[in-house]
């Protein structure tokens, strides 16, 4: 039985890719050159790296949670997302459970998560709801 | 609001313009290049990534992302930034299914910023429907649109 406390284990990508952006542009059909044109992340002062798309982000933690849940179903995320990731960058999606409530014959989880960036500060927070069966 | 932002000019109005949308098919290639540069593989059971959420509501609203900041006056090259979403499923997504979009802008309000001079936050709500009407997904999506002046 899972318990409130149980910590999940961590998903690192190391490093992340620009050309990985350069494909969630197209699938995104995201014309923001900021994932795209170092330059111009420079020129508006965002840092020096192109910027890694937010939902690329979220998708992280929740594979974090997903490998550690296997067959779980998302039930609701909510993010703050609170810094930028860049090409280049080591990520690190963590969390642990915070919430446990059994349903009938299913199990809902409520996980406290985030995404480390090495060197600097998160950024991302998520709270991700799953339901087990 | 407190005196700073009253002295601001009033954002565009757009709080109620309807997103209603076309069709989105998720796709076994778009699936497995979502999956693999995320660390992860493509589910065997025929669900779709989670992400998928976001994707189809982004590219199946009526409006592109550069339309929909257009529609707000901000340019899409100025740096516009996801600043959060809430997501909710009322099913997992499934690869090859179709979904219709639906959505509309709550809210597009203007605040000062310290780091960001004035900046507008837009909220939209996008939702994902199956073909045989039910819903399956609710999205509500925050932005940040810097406007460069510092107030």
């Amino acid at each position: 039985m899972i318990q409130a406390g149980h910590e999940i284990r961590p998903l690192r990508i190391d490093p992340v890719k620009a050309s990985w952006m350069r494909d969630w542009a197209e699938i995104l059909q995201d014309p923001n050159e900021i994932h795209l044109d170092a330059d111009l992340v420079r020129r508006l002062g965002l840092g020096h790296e192109v910027i890694n798309q937010g939902p690329l982000n979220i998708s992280y933690v929740i594979n974090a949670a997903m490998q550690e849940f296997p067959g779980a179903t998302v039930e609701r995320f909510a993010v703050r997302l609170l810094g930028n990731v860049y090409a280049g960058d080591c990520v690190t999606a963590y969390g642990k459970v915070a919430e446990v409530e059994v349903i009938s014959t299913s199990t809902r989880l409520t996980c406290d998560m985030g995404l480390a960036v090495e060197g600097r500060t998160d950024a991302l927070s998520v709270t991700l709801t799953l339901r087990l069966n | 609001m407190s005196p700073v932002e009253n002295e601001l000019p009033p954002p565009p109005d757009v709080t109620g313009t309807v997103l209603d949308g076309s069709s989105y098919t998720i796709d076994v290639e778009a699936n497995r290049i979502i999956c693999e540069s995320s660390g992860t593989t493509p589910a065997q059971d025929g669900t779709a990534h989670p992400i998928f959420a976001l994707v189809a509501t982004q590219v199946g609203m009526k409006y592109s992302v550069g339309e929909l900041l257009a529609l707000c006056e901000f340019d899409v090259a100025d740096g516009p930034m996801m600043a959060g979403c809430e997501i909710v499923y009322q099913e997992p997504l499934r690869v090859g299914e179709t979904y219709s979009v639906r959505g509309r802008i709550e809210s597009l309000i203007r605040k000062p910023s310290k780091r960001l001079g004035i900046m507008d936050l837009l909220t939209h709500r996008l939702e994902l429907y199956r073909e045989d009407g039910s819903l399956a997904v609710s999205a509500v999506n925050n932005w940040v649109l810097p406007r460069g002046v510092k107030s």
